[in-house]
């Protein structure tokens, strides 16, 4: 096995083309490379020097609705949050997308209220002869004061106040069910 | 893309930022409005966020952030999957899963950018983007996914790596004639859509990157482009095994 040092080393090779950008090129000796094949690749500068009026022009093509659902539901994941479901309940959110913000700011309320022992679990009740559904977000504890619910009610009258125009259907409760 | 009877595409948008001497005022979104009511009949409003943030310059050695609010009217379609963004000087519309055609999604690309020219003069282009935005499901094998097995475009972690990891995003941008138009390409995780699989997000974002540097009636012309440069590079992006999950439509 050739050892760190026997290793051979890479040739950089810095080149100003015509319209100033600075190339580099990074060649391996093809013994180095396990298939001879392998592309090269190479980094180049593609703002040689700053121009603000190209600011806005290279950022994102924003505007998406695809954005903040697919953020929402990793910042889930990142909280270790359970989604049951989760086709449904991003099925859901791509019907309502104004629920993403409504989420975003129940969550902050919830983690104001509540110490980090909880889980939450984002769910989609249906109920078939109605067929009326709602997105459901359910706080567990390990142990449950006697206030929950109170303290639930302040933080469903903040986002009904907030977003009172929201077409989609969400609620915050608990079932009292342990985490896990 | 379309070539797909299970298309990964969730969403593809096509956004016109317009130049600062384009004339625009408050009543252009409800005048558009007037024009796209009878395709577009539900309409909403949203304020969006904005942070630049300007880069260090020989002049000054502190980064400059800004926060711009901006009110942006939505028209969506009866099925709310197709719709129309007005903002100031910005021109988008987008098409949310199922995606159609590239013919019917270009369609609703010229006709919103004819009822906005019907109502403004616009001056030039600033920056045009075109981006599809993939959900990739891929089922797990021993509670994993291989992803140089569907991947062209992939993390590359070396032999002295670790060769398992978690969560990520790589990105890049390819430049396109001599640097007037930028693609960027990303690929990250997501949230998976069930837990017998991963879910990875393919985002293919083809922009103008130099502003004026097309004529304004060539504009859907450039997006045409832009859509085949697109396609390439997404087929780019897979292997065999993504196509058989995508089940490629027989001609």
């Amino acid at each position: 096995m050739a050892s760190l040092m026997s290793r051979p080393l890479p040739v950089i090779r810095l080149i100003e083309d015509e319209g100033s950008s600075l190339i580099s090129e990074v060649y391996w000796p093809d013994s180095y490379l396990s298939n001879s094949d392998t592309p090269r690749y190479e980094v180049i500068n593609l703002e040689p020097e700053y121009d603000s009026t190209q600011e806005e022009a290279s950022s994102s093509t924003g505007g998406t609705i695809s954005g903040p659902i697919e953020g929402i539901l990793r910042h889930f994941r990142f909280l270790n949050a359970t989604v049951i479901s989760p086709f449904k309940v991003r099925d859901y959110l791509y019907r309502y997308p104004e629920l993403v913000e409504l989420l975003e700011y129940v969550v902050q309320k919830v983690y104001d209220h509540f110490n980090s022992d909880i889980q939450l679990s984002l769910e989609m009740y249906h109920d078939k002869e109605t067929l009326y559904e709602s997105l459901i977000l359910y706080i567990r504890q390990y142990e449950y004061s006697e206030n929950i619910m109170n303290v639930i009610k302040e933080i469903r009258r903040g986002y009904r106040q907030k977003f009172p125009k929201n077409v989609g259907n969400f609620l915050l409760t608990t079932d009292f069910h342990l985490p896990g | 893309m379309a070539k797909y009877n299970n298309s990964p595409i969730i969403e593809s948008i096509c956004e016109f930022r317009f130049t600062e001497d384009t004339n625009w005022d408050i009543t252009v979104p409800g005048l558009i409005f007037e024009d796209v009511k009878t395709e577009y009949p539900h309409k909403e409003q949203r304020t969006t966020q904005e942070i630049s943030i300007s880069p260090l310059t020989a002049e000054s050695n502190k980064m400059k952030s800004q926060i711009k609010k901006s009110d942006i009217a939505v028209f969506y379609k009866e099925d709310k999957r197709s719709l129309i963004q007005i903002g100031p000087r910005i021109l988008s519309t987008s098409r949310l899963k199922p995606y159609n055609t590239w013919a019917s999604f270009k369609s609703q690309i010229a006709y919103a950018f004819e009822k906005l020219s019907g109502r403004v003069e616009p001056k030039g282009c600033q920056r045009i983007g075109l981006r599809y935005i993939n959900r990739i499901n891929i089922p797990m094998e021993q509670n994993k996914v291989i992803l140089e097995n569907y991947f062209e475009f992939r993390p590359y972690c070396g032999p002295k790596l670790p060769q398992s990891h978690g969560d990520f995003i790589v990105g890049c941008i390819f430049p396109y004639y001599d640097g007037r138009d930028l693609c960027k390409v990303e690929l990250r995780d997501a949230a998976p859509e069930n837990k017998d699989s991963l879910s990875f997000l393919l985002s293919i974002d083809y922009f103008l990157a130099k502003p004026r540097s097309i004529p304004i009636d060539k504009s859907v012309e450039w997006v045409e482009n832009a859509h085949t440069e697109i396609e390439t590079l997404f087929e780019g992006c897979i292997l065999p095994p993504l196509r058989e999950i995508f089940e490629e439509a027989k001609e």
